[in-house]
């Protein structure tokens, strides 16, 4: 059958329910104790063997016959309920599900999640819940999400320190990061040490690697879905914990019991508190390096069809003493919930999101005529409309669209020389990026169901000054690095300079085997508008991020993807395993040639190069508990490479983030019910490089040589290192309410000098003889101690 | 980009252990290259080129010259500049009451060099180059940008002044005495577009940025302290291939890039032959002034 005829099909459904006497029931399941709408609760109905899950928003929907039925409400962590159901109208049934404290015993409802797993069309997905990621021994005891995101197949990164993470062999700028539905363009703290992402603020993770359901899209690689905590509704909540980087605290309470809550979370680094002892007589006694952020959402549900939300993140990064510079990204996103009827249900979003950041000279303003001032930012506003349509158990529709505008400051600068001031940068941009987009999920049977979809895309160019640049092919010379130079034009103010549309077909298949067996496949074809013009071994926080132009063209991703999964054991001893290959090819990839300068230069584009890549890989995952034991091995075996046109004589050469094998276990061991005990081990090969071979002296300085034909040659050390954690569980926290923990880590157990870089420099003694040196990011172990609380 | 270098540093060995250790590596071999260094000026002195090979980065040995070489400059008004080996691998050209100087601005000059079965060329245009103005230095206590070990804690911050001519593309190279010795650590390499650091940083016509013009002082001077400034007019081709060699030399921890070719102007005729060129043939207009450090002329405010 045709796409097209599926799609006909499709839409005829609703015309057959006046034939059989359907009716529907719908609501939200939420939380007893705190009112948070669940995601991905069950609804299991035995008389039709089938039924829904809530959705994001904690939602359900089912249409049946007439007639009596068993409605069975589960989620992971929380005790099910059964609800009979007389089905002779549509009706509305909100369900609150209650917290099952004895966490040890919660292995009925984990197995349904497992099955969940095993049994949708999704796949190439990780769900992270906050409660699992709390458990993982993390880095200087601070629970980060994005380290536990690394955890997981198909995930890598550069090295210990650098931002953001990479997906099957995809860049750091293909990644959508989302926060409660807005962008965060930078996710990360101190460079990438740190997300910033709240751990007391955030509800549930997902990350969409493969098989992206055409809801999601703008980037190539995958998709990080944070949502954040609504608040708790029922009664006030105090979290915190002072740890060694950040003090963290957060407040949940309701406005109105029952209908309106809120969350405020902050956080506060203090490392340069703790260092003024260190900088004494170093000349930086006044420098300022800190970071924090707040994270705040409300929410009021109006009535049974209407529920607000409003969410936003505000943090910054500030360094520097009379030179200074910060950054940071502020979100703010509004939501609407609206049920039109039991079966259609409608989220709405508007949002805004912006990066920015600004280098100052003169951060006391000592000497204004002689000052330089750097400003960069990206500005995105956007208006969502996210709908789904329950028919019936075995279809739901789902269609909506998008439209994004985006505001591009890349980098204006003013340097003032002896009361002189210049002005330079980057022109400002805008872009236009509309996208529309349907998808059906489909129950043909118990043992086959399919998901598919298409999403349209476009991205329009406009430029304020009017001001743009053509590529014009040349020969390659010192001047002209890339081979390419530019011709400025000018155009009309804000005029339409290029743009760009694209059909973004997606397709998830699965095929149920006995024992609880399936096999899935899936395709997705993703298009990216925005491209982070970063050269570094590591993203910089001064990277800029740039929409497609004339000469930019938009990425474009092709996945293909081919899964097993398989869960087994009893009670107790449970275990779900999954072996996925993917084959990705990208084009219209970016790199940059020699000597490319992408800050404040207007003619950045000229230092571009422009290819394809391509990316493939065996993923395999476990995951499990044996009494009191629980955790997951992930293994990866991948490889991700380019192919520019003017680089490495035109050969395919490795990423920088290709990391071949990639093994990453985590375990968590319940001792008793004061103590438990974490543990991670990771392998990971190291990181491609290339060397110089020759040496000659000029300036008296060794000058290296290095032959063409040889990027990402060679190879850093493999990478390995064991985490251990313990929590101690206290009964009572600060004053005498609530409960606390002590949370004791080590990070790098057995003290290796893992290599993030393998580089050649000069002697600085004589620096007409040469040395290679190894440099650790993080060299030796690093022990931790934090204390959490909540009353 | 330094300053950010310097904090990020820093503030990564506060917070952890990030620590450097050199490692033996094993390298392939590779052809040897014919390496020109020739940076010649427009002062009615002797000028002096020097001619070698490249070796294995690792090679701990003096590297091997290339002697008895044929080297000839010729500029685009047809004179010759033969430079004779005066030991082996270094070349000089002595002026002559008829042809005291070599550089004259604007000029285009070619190298010639002719060694065994190899001929390279390499061409250079001297542009021209502003006087310096004045020295001028204030007695001060240690910050951040003169802080390291040994370095004395209290002294002379120095800064230069000198103007941008008006008109786009000027590039210059700055180099920096201490009672005669030349800064030469991996920091010090200072080059400039116009009067800022980059091209399109709209420093045409500027006094040097203040960040140039305190680039001579990596460490405070003392009294009695004889400094030393010089400022060499380049071609936009050198200053690019300062700008790589020092992304080259330079080239550590997280933010890294990916290494690089150093481009170089002297180029073998002959495109495939396994001896090709590596290095920098220039013709400069210098600039130089001195001064020695005397609390008596030390100002209060140097901006």
């Amino acid at each position: 059958m045709s796409l097209r005829c599926l799609f006909l099909l499709a839409w005829l459904f609703p015309l057959g329910e006046a034939l059989a006497q359907q009716f529907s029931i719908s609501g939200y399941v939420r939380d007893a104790s705190s009112g948070e709408a669940i995601i991905g609760a069950t609804v299991y109905v035995p008389q039709i063997q089938g039924g829904a899950q809530s959705n994001a928003y904690g939602f359900y929907s089912l249409t049946m016959s007439k007639g009596n039925y068993t409605l069975k409400f589960s989620a992971v962590g929380y005790q099910s309920r059964e609800f009979p159901v007389e089905l002779n109208k549509n009706q509305t049934l909100d369900v609150e599900l209650r917290p099952d404290v004895k966490e040890l015993r919660e292995v009925v409802v984990k197995a349904n999640s497992a099955e969940e797993r095993l049994n949708s069309v999704e796949m190439s997905v990780n769900s992270l819940e906050m409660k699992a990621v709390k458990k993982i021994p993390a880095l200087l005891g601070e629970v980060d999400l994005v380290r536990a995101i690394q955890l997981l197949p198909g995930v890598s990164t550069v090295g210990e320190g650098a931002s953001g993470f990479n997906v099957r062999g995809g860049g750091v700028d293909q990644n959508l990061v989302l926060l409660d539905e807005a962008p965060v363009f930078n996710s990360s703290h101190l460079f990438g040490f740190f997300s910033v992402f709240n751990p007391d603020a955030v509800k549930d993770v997902k990350l969409f690697k493969g098989g992206i359901p055409s809801e999601y899209g703008g980037r190539a690689s995958s998709i990080l879905d944070v949502k954040l905590k609504e608040g708790n509704n029922k009664s006030w909540e105090a979290n915190g914990g002072i740890g060694l980087i950040f003090s963290r605290f957060s407040l949940e309470g309701p406005i109105v019991p029952g209908k309106a809550s809120f969350i405020l979370a902050a956080r506060r680094s203090y490392i340069d508190v703790l260092a003024k002892p260190f900088l004494k007589n170093t000349g930086s006694e006044d420098a300022s390096f800190s970071f924090y952020d707040l994270t705040a959402k409300v929410n009021y549900q109006y009535n049974a069809k209407n529920n607000f939300y409003l969410s936003g993140y505000f943090g910054r990064d500030v360094f520097g003493s009379g030179f200074g510079i910060n950054w940071g990204n502020s979100t703010l996103s509004a939501r609407w919930n609206h049920v039109f009827s039991n079966r259609l249900f409608l989220n709405a979003t508007a949002f805004r999101s912006i990066y920015n950041y600004n280098l100052d000279s003169d951060r006391r303003n000592r000497r204004p005529n002689n000052a330089f001032e750097w400003n960069s930012r990206i500005q995105t506003l956007s208006f969502k409309p996210d709908f789904s349509y329950f028919l019936n158990p075995l279809h739901t529709m789902k269609f909506g669209g998008q439209l994004i505008h985006y505001d591009f400051s890349p980098g204006a600068a003013t340097a003032t020389s002896n009361g002189v001031k210049r002005s330079f940068g980057q022109s400002e941009r805008t872009g236009l990026e509309t996208a529309l987009y349907w998808s059906h999920d489909w129950i043909l049977n118990p043992r086959f169901s399919l998901q598919y979809g298409l999403r349209w895309s476009r991205y329009q160019f406009s430029s304020s000054d009017g001001i743009y640049y053509d590529r014009i092919k040349t020969d390659i010379s010192i001047e002209n690095p890339s081979g390419y130079y530019l011709l400025t034009r000018f155009g009309k103010p804000n005029a339409n300079i290029a743009a760009y549309a694209n059909w973004e077909p997606r397709l998830g298949l699965k095929w149920s085997l006995p024992q609880q067996q399936s096999l899935k496949a899936s395709y997705n074809r993703m298009a990216q508008y925005l491209h982070l013009m970063s050269n570094t071994a590591a993203a910089t926080p001064l990277d800029v991020w740039t929409g497609s132009t004339n000469n930019i063209r938009p990425q474009l991703v092709d996945q293909w993807a081919l899964g097993y999964f398989k869960n087994g054991g009893s009670d107790g001893r449970s275990w779900e395993f999954s072996l996925e290959a993917f084959y990705k090819t990208m084009q219209n990839q970016i790199d940059f040639a020699d000597r490319s300068n992408l800050f404040l230069n207007p003619a950045f584009e000229k230092d571009l190069l422009f290819g394809k890549g391509r990316a493939y890989g065996l993923e395999a995952f476990l995951k499990g508990e044996w009494a009191a034991w629980s955790g997951w091995i992930s293994y990866t075996l991948s490889r991700s490479e380019r192919q520019m046109e003017a680089l490495n004589q035109g050969n395919w050469y490795l990423s920088r983030f290709d990391r071949m094998h990639n093994l990453n276990t985590t375990l968590q061991y319940q001792w008793n019910e004061r103590w438990s005990l974490g543990m991670n081990f990771a392998y990971i090969t190291g990181v491609p490089y290339s060397l110089p071979v020759q040496k000659y002296a000029f300036d008296g300085i060794a000058y290296p040589h290095i032959l063409p034909g040889t990027r990402a040659n060679l190879r850093v050390p493999d990478y390995h290192r064991l985490d251990l954690s313990a929590t101690r569980k206290n009964r009572k926290a600060l004053f005498g309410k609530g409960s606390s923990e002590w949370v004791f880590s080590i990070y790098n157990a057995y003290n290796r000098r893992n290599p993030f870089s393998i580089y050649t420099r000069p002697n600085e003694g004589n620096t007409l003889q040469t040395e290679a040196v190894r440099l650790s990011i993080i060299g030796s172990i690093v022990p931790a101690v934090t204390y959490n609380f909540t009353f | 980009m330094r300053p950010f270098h310097y904090l990020v540093l820093t503030f990564l060995s506060l917070l952890f252990t990030a620590c450097e250790d050199v490692v033996q590596l094993d390298i392939p071999s590779a052809p040897n290259l014919i390496v020109v260094e020739a940076s010649l000026n427009d002062q009615a002195e002797e000028q002096v080129l020097y001619l070698r090979q490249s070796q294995g980065y690792f090679d701990t040995s003096a590297a091997p010259v290339i002697a008895q070489a044929k080297v000839l400059v010729e500029d685009n008004v047809g004179n010759q500049f033969v430079f004779n080996e005066q030991s082996p691998g270094k070349y000089v050209w002595k002026p002559s009451p008829s042809l005291p100087r070599l550089g004259v601005a604007d000029r285009i000059y070619r190298l010639q060099v002719q060694w065994k079965n190899e001929r390279l060329i390499a061409i250079s245009q001297m542009r021209r180059v502003p006087p310096i103005d004045s020295i001028r230095y204030r007695f001060r206590e240690i910050s951040e940008l003169e802080a390291g070990e040994g370095k004395p804690t209290t002294g002379y911050e120095a800064h230069f002044y000198a103007n941008d001519p008006a008109g786009q593309g000027d590039c210059y190279r700055l180099k920096f005495y201490r009672n005669g010795k030349l800064y030469n650590g991996l920091d010090d390499l200072t080059f400039m577009y116009d009067g800022n650091f980059q091209k399109g940083a709209q420093g045409d016509g500027l006094m040097f940025i203040l960040p140039i013009r305190r680039a001579i002082s990596p460490e405070l001077y003392q009294a009695g302290d004889k400094l030393k400034v010089e400022l060499y007019s380049i071609t936009e081709d050198q200053y690019n291939f300062y700008f790589q060699a020092r992304l080259e030399l330079n080239n550590a921890g997280l933010f890294a890039r990916p290494s690089a070719h150093i481009p170089s102007n002297f180029l073998n005729v002959n495109k495939n032959s396994s001896w090709q060129g590596a290095g920098w043939f220039s013709v400069s207009a210098l600039s130089r002034l001195e001064t020695v450090i005397d609390p008596k002329k030390a100002v209060r405010r140097l901006f």
